[in-house]
């Protein structure tokens, strides 16, 4: 009994501050968010991943160990615009934490830091035009500027959660800030060359990317997102490719692979895949190897 | 008209030669009432990549290649395995158990690796409109060496599909039969889905035989005849609605032969009650 209750009393005195671990316990939907949380955040918090970084952030199949991290939560950070539709509000339903319910305080929505929010639809959006975002396009973290913008909106967030800590959050966004205005200065000159080019893209999602870089985008092989294309579409593009000199088609890793490579052939281009988030590609470790690869991508030179 | 041509060519090639193989093999998949057998070992076969992908193999490599064939081999020897003489359990239903478990136990795999997981489910639908006549030509190369092998055992095949008992008393050896069939069809499959997605398969696999086999279902070379014809003209109807009426192309041929058993249905029956 005696040697229980010290073991007991043990577990309490070592265990105690693991329990009361006063770390803010974050939930970010996708990796670039997971990123930007962390280097905000940075021990002062504990950053939980819900989309791996290989996956369609579009689809995500629901698991319950996801419903559980999210039960944890005191901060869920999401993408918004719809992104995570397809399995967020289900997850949300699961996990029954009042904490991060709309509305409430750790629920954040990081499209709230955009500025402009790229190809809000126009008149009434139906399926026919396939998967269509009606709030506009979501693959706003693309835009290094915007991954700027919702670290300095995740500060302020998780610097209201946690109030004796808000300056070192702000000081960390602002850290990080400073950091990547330099690198997107950089990223930014070092790209200009390919800027001139048109470019083909596999699915719409590269058109912030596009906007930040000054990229020509010519078109979308899958123009209609989730439905194969016609014919017709196909061979306009084609045509059109070919006319103006098309080097590059663009594809993210979980698109058509298959299709986008012979795309790329009958065009006469090159097929890249650039990491459309953290961690798609091996190569892209973080947020800021992300812009490496994708700008070294682009400039690469095709071999003609 | 050129882009026409340009575009539809290949497409339009590889559904002959597509419909050519499927237009014979649906002939038995009908008589033999395993209309879903095409669909189950598809999926089989994709199991069999994801299980490759995940002892490290890359997507398109041979090693999942090889992976998948195997996998489909063993669906082959699963499925006649379940011919059954219990009039209460139709084979169907071992059919689809195949096909659910199957499908279950890829999702499974597929949550336990990073990567690839998208390249799986693109197996299982194709896009005809992006074939290269490399792609006709090894899909045209491959179904002759077939082809040759399934007229070798036409007369054991047909006698079983059309006849299992007569054939037993024999004294043919059914499941081994069944297994030489199921392993030629599922090997047919696994390539055509990935050219043309599993609801094209299907639909050049059952709906041309089902047409003619309202009328006459012997399966000889009258038959068969009627078969390739239905199979064209479907496939080429099908390719100029895609172009002209702006279609995803699959989807448009798939369509097409629906209409076509549609109005022939109708035809039939206005004829009957006249």
């Amino acid at each position: 009994m005696k040697t229980i209750l010290t073991a007991l009393a043990l577990i309490l005195v070592l265990g105690g501050p693991a329990l009361a671990d006063d770390r803010l316990e974050v939930v970010c939907t996708v990796t670039d968010l997971g990123w930007l949380a962390t280097e905000v955040g940075g021990d002062m918090v504990e950053v939980t991943v819900l989309c791996p970084g290989p996956r369609d952030p579009h689809f995500l199949p629901a698991k319950p160990s996801l419903a559980r991290k999210l039960g944890r939560a005191d901060l869920l950070c999401y993408t918004g615009l719809e992104l995570e539709v397809g399995w967020l509000p289900v997850l949300m339903d699961k996990a029954r934490n009042p904490r991060v319910r709309p509305g409430k305080p750790g629920d954040l929505d990081c499209s709230r830091a955009l500025e402009t929010i790229l190809e809000v639809p126009t008149g009434t959006v139906s399926r026919a035009q396939g998967d269509v975002h009606p709030q506009g396009n979501p693959h706003y973290l693309l835009d290094p500027r915007n991954g700027v913008r919702v670290a300095r909106l995740m500060a302020e967030r998780m610097a209201a959660l946690r109030p004796a800590q808000a300056a070192a959050f702000r000081r960390r966004a602002d850290d990080l800030a400073a950091a990547l205005a330099t690198r997107i200065a950089a990223w930014h000159e070092q790209a200009s060359s390919v800027a001139a080019h048109p470019l083909v893209i596999h699915t719409k999602q590269w058109e912030y990317l596009a906007d930040w870089l000054g990229l020509d985008l010519m078109g979308a092989v899958e123009n209609r997102p989730g439905i194969s294309p016609s014919p017709r579409h196909v061979d306009q593009l084609v045509d059109q490719a070919r006319s103006r000199g098309v080097h590059l088609l663009i594809a993210a890793p979980w698109n058509h692979l298959d299709v986008a490579r012979k795309a790329a052939d009958r065009m006469d281009a090159t097929l890249i895949i650039l990491p459309a988030a953290v961690q798609s590609l091996p190569t892209a470790t973080d947020y800021i190897t992300m812009f490496d690869v994708i700008v070294a991508e682009l400039t690469r030179p095709t071999g003609d | 008209m050129g882009g026409f041509a340009m575009m539809m060519a290949a497409p339009v090639a590889i559904a002959l030669v597509l419909v050519v193989m499927h237009g014979y093999l649906g002939g038995h998949v009908v008589r033999r009432g395993v209309i879903f057998v095409d669909i189950a070992l598809a999926q089989v076969a994709a199991f069999g990549v994801a299980v490759a992908l995940l002892c490290g193999a890359e997507v398109g490599s041979q090693t999942a290649w090889f992976s998948g064939l195997g996998a489909t081999f063993l669906g082959a020897l699963l499925i006649s395995a379940t011919r059954t003489r219990d009039e209460n359990i139709p084979q169907e239903a071992y059919i689809g158990i195949v096909y659910a478990v199957f499908s279950a136990a890829m999702i499974l795999v597929l949550t336990q690796i990073p990567h690839g997981g998208d390249e799986i489910r693109h197996l299982l639908v194709g896009s005809i409109l992006w074939v290269s006549w490399t792609d006709v030509l090894k899909t045209a190369v491959l179904y002759t060496v077939l082809g040759v092998i399934l007229w070798r055992f036409h007369g054991g095949l047909t006698l079983i599909s059309d006849d299992p008992d007569a054939a037993r008393k024999q004294g043919m050896h059914l499941a081994r039969w069944d297994f030489l069939f199921y392993a030629m069809l599922g090997t047919v499959v696994t390539s055509s889905v990935q050219i043309a997605g599993v609801l094209l398969v299907f639909t050049l696999l059952v709906v041309p035989t089902v047409m003619v086999c309202r009328r006459n279902c012997d399966g000889g070379l009258r038959h068969l005849g009627q078969v390739l014809a239905i199979g064209m003209v479907a496939v080429m109807l099908g390719a100029a609605a895609s172009w002209w009426l702006d279609l995803p192309t699959g989807a448009a041929i798939v369509c097409v032969f629906g209409l076509m058993l549609g109005l022939q249905a109708s035809v039939e029956s206005m004829v009957r009650r006249r």
